[in-house]
C-alpha cells in the first residue's frame, strides 16, 4: 500500500492549548478565510435554500416559499418510471466505466512527459495533446459519426485495408460506452495531465540525485520517488471524482444517442431533459438534481474513508 | 577489481534499464502524439476547405478546395471582435478573482493552526455536490442587479471547491512544515507567512489553475446565455454559438427555403472554424504556463 | 298593375337589392395589397413616447439591432409608442423563456420567441400571467377578426381550455409544408439503367435491386451505389421507411431521435373520430417486417439509422444514394449538379393496394406569437399593435424591409408561382445570414398566407431544379402529391390541462424511447417481427401507449365533438 510518509505528516503530540489561546492564534486566519466564507454564504448556501422546490409544486406567481408543498410526489414521479432504474444504472455504469479508464492515463503520460530528455519533444507533446480539449462536443461527435461510419468512415476503411469487414460501431449498442469513454480519454488526457506534471515539479532534486548513487534505475525511481510525491494529488482527484459520478454531462451522450443504443445511452440528464421538452417542471428537475446529489455525497464519503484508512489522504 | 567490476557491471545494467524505459517512453508519447493529431489536422483542413468539398466528405487530411469563406462569415460578424474583447475581460478578472479566493481558502484549509478548519472544509465540499438549480440561483442575481453586467459572469463562480482542494492538498505536500515552524519562531505572522513563503514556492499549483480556471471561463457559455441579453456585453462563445446556429436548417420554422438551403453547407464548415477561432488565444496562453512546470522548485527551500 | 303595387314591387327590388349589397360586402373582405394601407386607427397617443411598451423578442445575427431596426421604427411612426426591447438569443431561447417566465421576470410583451402550448397552459391558464385577450380581439381586433373567418377553426385552435385566448398565432401558410413527406429518386440512375419511376411496390422492390446490383451511376463500379437512404436525426421528414409503410397503411410515425413529445412521435392519427394508433393493424407489421427485409437486402442503408443528415449529404454529394425521403432535396447541394438529378416519385401501391402520402392540413395559423402580460400597464396600446402587424404594410415590411429598397409593387403583368397576377415584387433576393437592419425577418408575427407566399411574381421559364426554382418546383410537385393524401386522418390541435402535461410529459419520455427502439430495432433485424412483434406491442401498452390514447381522445371529444 502506499503509504505517503512526508515531514509535514508528521504528527506531533498536540501540547494542550486552552481555548481561547486557540481561538486567538487563529484569527489571522479568521481575517484571511472571511472573504471566501462570505461568498460560499451568499452565493452558494443562500440559494440552496431555494432548492426546496425540489419538494414543492412550484408556482412563479408563489415564489419559492409560497409554493405548495408536496412532499416527496417529485421524487416519486421519477422513481414510479418503469425506466428509471435501467436509467440509473446506465449513468453509474457509464460514469464508472470512464473514471476507471480515464484515470491512469493521464498520470502514466505526466509521468513520461517528465522524464523526457528532450525538451522541444516534451513542450511539443504536451501542447499537441493540450489540443484536443478545446473541439466542442458538437464537433467531437460529429466527428465520431464520420469516422464510423459503416461505408465510408476512416475506421472502417482501415479495418478492411487490413482485411477485415466494415464494422456499424454506432448501430450496434454494445460499442456505444467504449466509443463515449474512450473519446472522451483521448479529448482530456493531455489536459488532465498537466496538474500532475505541476505536482511532479515539487519532488525534491536531492531524491533524485541520492537514488543516482544508490543504483536505483528510471523505472525504480519513479515508482519509490515520484509516485509517492503526487499520491496525495491523485488520490485526492480520484476522491473528487467520485463525488460527481452520477452528473455525467449531458451535451455528448444525447448527441450520440440514438434509438438503437437507448438501452444503455439514455442516462439520468437525458432522461431529465426529455421530460423537460414536454412539460419543463423545475420542480422534477431540481428534485431528480437532489438524489444525484446525495448518491454523489454517499459515495463520495465511502471513498473518502476508504482513502483515509489506507493513505492517511483525505478530502473531508 | 571484482568490486569495480560488478559496480561497472551494475551501471551497464542500469544504463540499458533506462534506454529501455526511454524507448517505452517515447513510443507512448510518440503515438498519443500521432493519435491526437490526425482529428485536430481534420478540423484545421475541414475549415480552410470549401463547403461543398465538406458536405461530400471529401476531407481527409489537408484542406479540400481551400478556401477561407468560413473564416470570412465568421469575421463579418460584427460582434466578433467584442466577443473576443469582452472573452478577454472575463477571463482575466475572473482567474483573478478565482486565485485570490482559491489561495486564501485553500491556505487556510492547510493549517493546522485553523481551529475550525475541518467545519470550513466541509462547507467546501458541500457545495461541490449541492447545487441549488437554475432559478435560484438566477433570482439572487436578478436581485443583486447583477443581470446584464460582468459581476453575473466572474462572481457565482469566483470560488470552486475542486481547485481549493487541490491547491491545499498541494500546499500541505510540497511545503513542508518546517519552514512555518522556523519562520513563526522568527516571529513571522500568518500574513507574511502566506506572501513569503507559500506564494513563491506555489509556482506550478497557481499556473495550473489559473490555466484550468481561465479555460473553463474563456469556453464558458451557459452563465452568460442565462444573464446576459445584451449584445455588447456577450463573451465570445455566445457569439460563435449564434453564428453556427442560425445557418444551420431549422426545419420547423420553414420560411423561405432558398436561402435556407443555400445554408446548409456552410454550417458544417463553420463548426470547424469556429473551433479554431475560439482556441487559438488559449493555444497561445499554453506556452506561458508550460514555464512552471520545471522541476526543482524546491532547490534550497529548506536549509537547515 | 296598380300604383300601388308597382311601388310595393319597386320597394321590394330595392330592399333586396340593398340587403344583397350588404351581404356581399359584409362575407367577401379582400385583403387591401397597399403598402400604404390605411393604418390611421393606429395612432395610439398624441406625442411619441407618451407610451412606452418593452417587448422580449429574439435575438438573432442577422438583425443587427432591434432598438434601430427600420421595421421598429416604422411601428414607432405608425402608433407613436416608444418600444424598447429585450433580447433573448435564438440558441436555447426554450430554455432562456422558460427561465425569464419561471422567475417571474419579463416585460410587457413577448413576440416570437418560441412560447410553446404548454408553456401557454401552464403560465396562462394555469397561473394567470399572461393577459386574456377575447374582450380586446373583440373590440379592437380588426386584422384579427378577419383572421378567423377567413380560417374558420383558427379561434377555437387558438383558444384555451378556459375560454380564453392568451396569444395571437401568425398566419404563415406554407403550402408545399402541407405535404412534406416526399419522396425523391434520382432520374439519371433510372435512365441510365433504362428504367420507369416505380408505381407499386413490386416495382419499387425491383427499380432498388437494379441499382443495387448495376452500374446505375455509371462509374464502372456496381457496387458501390446505395439504393434507398436516409437519417434519423436531424433531416426533414427523412427517415428512410416513410414510403414503403404508406403503402401498407397510414404511418405518419415520426423515429427522429430528438422527437419525443409530438403526436407524430405516437404515430397518432384520426380514424373518423376515434384517435387511433397504427401498431395493432395487421397491415402494420406486414410493412415493418418488409422494411426489415429490406434492409438486410442491402435495399435500405444500414447506417440511416446512426447517420444524420451530414452523412446523407455526403453519400449524395458523393454521387452514391439512389432515392431518399425529404421535405425537399436537402440532401444534395441547392441548385448542383447532384441536387438536379432527383425527381419527385408519386406514392406507390402496396401488396393490398393500398397508397397515400401523410398530410399536415392545420398549420397555418398556429405559434404562440404575441402574448402580452398580465402586468402590462398598456394592455390597449399593446394588443392594438399586435393586431396592425397582421396587415399587409405590416407583413411585407417585417419580413422583407423597406419599401422600395428590398420590395415595390408588382408589375402589371408579373404572374405569381401559384399562376395568379403577382401581388409584389422583390428587389432583392430574401436572405437571413447577412447581418441587416432593415426588417426582422421570421422573428415577428404577420400574415403570411398562401396567396401572400405564392403570390410572389415567379418566371414562368425558371429552372425548376435551380436554386431560384426552388419554392416554384415544391408547389408543383405538392400538387402532384396532393390527390394521395387523406386530410381527415390528421390529428387537429388538442390542448391539454396542466394536470394532463404533467402525466404526459412522463409518459411520453418513456413511450418514445421503447416505440424508437423497437422499431429500428425490427428495422436492422437485431429483433425479429415474427416472434417479438406481439411481445412489444404488449410492452407499449404497459408503458402507457393506450393511457396516451385515452388521454388524447378525452380531450378530443372535448373539444371537437
Amino acid at each position: 500500500m502506499f503509504s505517503v510518509k512526508q515531514a509535514s505528516r508528521t504528527e506531533y503530540p498536540m501540547p494542550s492549548i486552552s481555548f481561547r489561546k486557540r481561538i486567538k492564534k487563529s484569527l489571522p486566519y479568521y481575517v484571511l478565510i472571511a472573504l471566501p466564507l462570505i461568498f460560499l454564504l451568499i452565493f452558494k448556501y443562500y440559494p440552496m435554500l431555494g432548492a426546496q422546490i425540489a419538494f414543492k409544486d412550484y408556482k412563479v406567481r408563489l415564489g419559492i416559499w409560497g409554493s405548495p408543498w408536496v412532499g416527496w410526489e417529485n421524487f416519486a414521479t421519477f422513481f414510479q418510471s418503469p425506466s428509471s432504474l435501467t436509467i440509473i444504472v446506465n449513468t453509474f455504469v457509464l460514469s464508472l466505466y470512464y473514471l476507471i479508464a480515464s484515470f491512469p492515463i493521464p498520470i502514466i503520460m505526466a509521468i513520461f512527459l517528465n522524464e523526457c530528455r528532450s525538451t522541444g519533444f516534451k513542450k511539443f507533446t504536451q501542447m499537441v495533446t493540450y489540443m484536443p480539449y478545446f473541439i466542442s462536443t458538437v464537433v467531437l461527435v460529429s466527428m465520431i459519426l464520420q469516422f464510423t461510419d459503416v461505408s465510408s468512415g476512416i475506421v472502417n476503411q482501415l479495418i478492411q485495408a487490413f482485411g477485415g469487414n466494415s464494422v456499424n460501431f454506432m448501430g450496434k449498442v454494445e460499442y456505444f460506452r467504449s466509443i463515449y469513454v474512450w473519446t472522451g480519454i483521448w479529448q482530456s488526457t493531455g489536459y488532465s495531465s498537466i496538474i500532475y506534471l505541476a505536482a511532479l515539479t515539487g519532488v525534491p532534486l536531492e531524491l533524485y540525485e541520492a537514488a543516482r548513487v544508490d543504483g536505483a534505475s528510471k523505472f525504480k525511481r519513479i515508482l519509490h520517488i515520484d509516485l509517492p510525491h503526487i499520491m496525495p494529488t491523485i488520490i485526492t482527484l480520484f476522491i473528487l471524482n467520485t463525488g460527481s459520478i452520477l452528473s455525467i454531462g449531458f451535451e455528448k451522450i444525447y448527441l450520440m444517442q440514438n434509438s438503437i443504443n437507448t438501452p444503455v445511452s439514455e442516462v439520468i440528464s437525458t432522461y431529465v431533459y426529455k421530460v423537460g421538452l414536454i412539460n419543463s417542471n423545475f420542480s422534477f428537475s431540481t428534485a431528480v438534481g437532489l438524489f444525484n446529489s446525495v448518491v454523489n455525497l454517499v459515495l463520495l464519503l465511502l471513498v473518502n474513508s476508504l482513502s483515509k484508512k489506507f493513505s492517511d489522504v483525505q478530502v473531508i | 577489481m571484482i568490486l569495480a567490476q560488478a559496480n561497472r557491471k551494475n551501471q551497464i545494467r542500469q544504463r540499458w534499464d533506462d534506454n529501455l524505459f526511454d524507448v517505452i517512453s517515447t513510443i507512448f508519447l510518440a503515438l498519443s502524439v500521432l493519435v491526437v493529431a490526425y482529428p485536430l489536422l481534420y478540423v484545421v483542413s475541414a475549415s480552410f476547405s470549401s463547403t461543398n468539398a465538406v458536405m461530400a466528405g471529401k476531407v481527409w487530411l489537408f484542406p479540400v478546395e481551400p478556401t477561407l469563406v468560413a473564416y470570412q462569415a465568421v469575421f463579418t460578424y460584427q460582434s466578433i471582435m467584442t466577443g473576443y474583447l469582452n472573452s478577454a475581460i472575463y477571463t482575466v478578472c475572473g482567474t483573478a478573482i478565482n486565485l485570490l479566493l482559491t489561495i486564501l481558502c485553500a491556505f487556510c484549509l492547510s493549517s493546522k493552526d485553523f481551529y475550525g478548519r475541518k467545519i470550513v472544509s466541509v462547507m467546501v465540499i458541500f457545495t461541490m455536490l449541492f447545487n441549488a438549480g437554475l432559478i435560484p440561483n438566477y433570482l439572487l442575481i436578478k436581485n443583486l442587479g447583477w443581470l446584464n453586467t460582468i459581476w453575473s459572469l466572474i462572481i457565482p463562480n469566483a470560488m470552486s471547491a475542486w481547485y481549493v482542494i487541490l491547491m491545499r492538498s498541494y500546499f500541505s505536500s510540497s511545503i513542508s512544515r518546517e519552514l512555518f515552524e522556523a519562520s513563526s519562531l522568527d516571529g513571522c505572522s500568518v500574513y507574511r507567512q502566506l506572501w513569503s513563503i507559500v506564494l513563491p514556492l506555489s509556482g506550478p499549483i497557481i499556473a495550473v489553475i489559473s490555466l484550468y480556471c481561465a479555460v473553463g471561463i474563456w469556453n464558458s457559455y451557459f452563465d452568460a446565455f442565462i444573464y446576459i441579453s445584451k449584445k455588447e456585453l456577450f463573451p465570445l462563445q455566445v457569439v460563435l454559438r449564434n453564428i453556427l446556429i442560425l445557418n444551420q436548417v431549422d426545419m420547423t420554422t420553414v420560411a423561405d427555403l432558398r436561402d435556407m438551403a443555400s445554408r446548409q453547407g456552410m454550417s458544417n464548415l463553420l463548426k470547424y472554424a469556429v473551433i479554431v477561432v475560439s482556441s487559438v488565444p488559449l493555444l497561445v496562453l499554453y506556452p506561458f504556463v508550460q514555464k512552471y512546470f520545471v522541476k526543482g522548485i524546491m532547490i534550497g527551500a529548506v536549509k537547515g | 298593375m296598380g300604383k300601388k303595387m308597382m311601388r310595393t314591387l319597386i320597394a321590394m327590388v330595392l330592399t333586396i337589392a340593398l340587403a344583397m349589397g350588404c351581404v356581399s360586402s359584409a362575407s367577401a373582405w379582400e385583403p387591401q395589397w397597399k403598402h400604404d394601407e390605411d393604418l390611421s386607427s393606429y395612432k395610439l397617443c398624441d406625442n411619441f413616447g407618451d407610451i412606452k411598451l418593452r417587448f422580449a423578442v429574439t435575438s438573432v445575427p442577422a438583425i443587427i439591432d432591434w432598438e434601430t431596426n427600420e421595421y421598429v421604427k416604422w411601428i414607432e411612426d405608425v402608433t407613436n409608442v416608444d418600444l424598447s426591447f429585450e433580447l433573448i438569443p435564438y440558441d436555447g431561447r426554450a430554455e432562456k423563456l422558460g427561465l425569464l417566465l419561471a422567475s417571474g421576470d419579463y416585460p410587457d410583451v413577448f413576440l416570437s420567441v418560441g412560447m410553446t402550448n404548454q408553456m401557454i397552459s401552464r403560465y396562462g391558464v394555469d397561473e394567470q400571467m399572461f393577459l386574456p385577450l377575447n374582450d380586446l380581439i373583440n373590440q379592437y381586433g380588426t386584422f384579427t377578426r378577419q383572421i378567423f373567418e377567413e380560417y374558420p377553426g383558427s379561434e377555437n385552435a387558438i383558444t384555451q381550455l378556459d375560454g380564453k385566448i392568451y396569444s395571437l398565432p401568425v398566419v404563415n401558410e406554407c403550402y408545399h409544408a402541407t405535404v412534406p413527406t416526399k419522396f425523391w429518386m434520382n432520374q439519371t440512375w433510372l435512365d441510365n439503367l433504362g428504367l420507369k419511376q416505380p408505381t407499386t411496390l413490386d416495382e419499387l422492390y425491383n427499380v432498388l435491386v437494379a441499382f443495387r446490383d448495376q452500374d446505375a451511376n455509371g462509374n464502372g463500379d456496381p457496387s458501390d451505389e446505395i439504393p434507398l437512404a436516409g437519417d434519423y436525426f436531424d433531416g426533414w421528414y427523412t427517415n428512410p421507411e416513410r414510403f414503403i409503410m404508406n403503402a401498407f397503411t397510414y404511418y405518419n410515425l415520426d423515429l427522429d431521435k430528438n422527437d419525443t413529445s409530438t403526436y407524430e412521435a405516437f404515430g397518432l392519427y384520426m380514424n373518423g373520430d376515434t384517435v387511433t394508433t397504427p401498431f395493432a393493424d395487421p397491415e402494420f407489421k406486414k410493412g415493418v417486417a418488409y422494411v426489415a427485409k429490406m434492409v438486410k437486402e442491402g435495399l435500405i442503408y444500414e447506417g440511416s439509422f446512426t447517420q444524420d443528415l451530414a452523412g446523407l449529404t455526403q453519400l449524395a454529394e458523393s454521387g452514391r444514394l439512389g432515392a431518399a425521403n425529404g421535405g425537399y432535396i436537402l440532401f444534395a447541394d441547392l441548385g448542383g449538379d447532384v441536387y438536379k438529378q432527383y425527381r419527385a416519385v408519386m406514392p406507390v401501391k402496396g401488396p393490398e393496394g393500398y397508397q397515400g402520402i401523410i398530410s399536415f392540413p392545420y398549420d397555418s395559423v398556429s405559434g404562440n406569437m404575441f402574448t402580452i402580460s398580465a402586468d402590462c400597464k398598456n394592455p390597449e396600446a399593446a394588443f392594438k399593435i399586435g393586431d396592425m402587424l397582421y396587415s399587409y404594410a405590416a407583413s411585407m415590411r417585417g419580413y422583407y424591409g423597406v419599401y422600395n429598397n428590398a420590395w415595390t409593387d408588382a408589375d402589371a403583368d408579373a404572374v405569381g408561382i401559384n399562376g395568379e397576377p403577382a401581388l409584389y415584387k422583390l428587389l432583392k433576393p430574401w436572405q437571413e445570414t447577412e447581418p441587416q437592419n432593415d426588417c426582422v425577418l421570421q422573428m415577428t408575427t404577420s400574415r403570411r398566407d398562401s396567396k401572400f407566399r405564392l403570390g410572389e411574381p415567379s418566371d414562368p421559364n425558371v429552372d425548376l431544379y435551380s436554386a431560384a426554382g426552388l419554392e416554384t418546383l415544391l408547389y408543383q410537385v405538392t400538387k402532384d402529391y396532393k390527390p394521395y393524401a387523406d386530410d381527415s386522418k390528421a390529428l387537429p390541435t388538442i390542448k391539454f390541462t396542466e394536470d394532463e402535461n404533467a402525466e404526459l410529459s412522463v409518459l411520453m419520455a418513456d413511450l418514445s424511447t421503447a416505440i424508437k427502439e423497437g422499431m429500428l430495432g425490427f428495422f436492422t433485424g437485431s429483433k425479429d417481427v415474427d416472434t417479438e412483434f406481439d411481445s412489444w406491442l404488449q410492452d407499449l401498452n404497459s408503458k402507457g401507449l393506450s393511457r396516451l390514447t385515452e388521454i388524447y381522445q378525452n380531450e378530443y371529444n372535448a373539444q371537437f365533438k
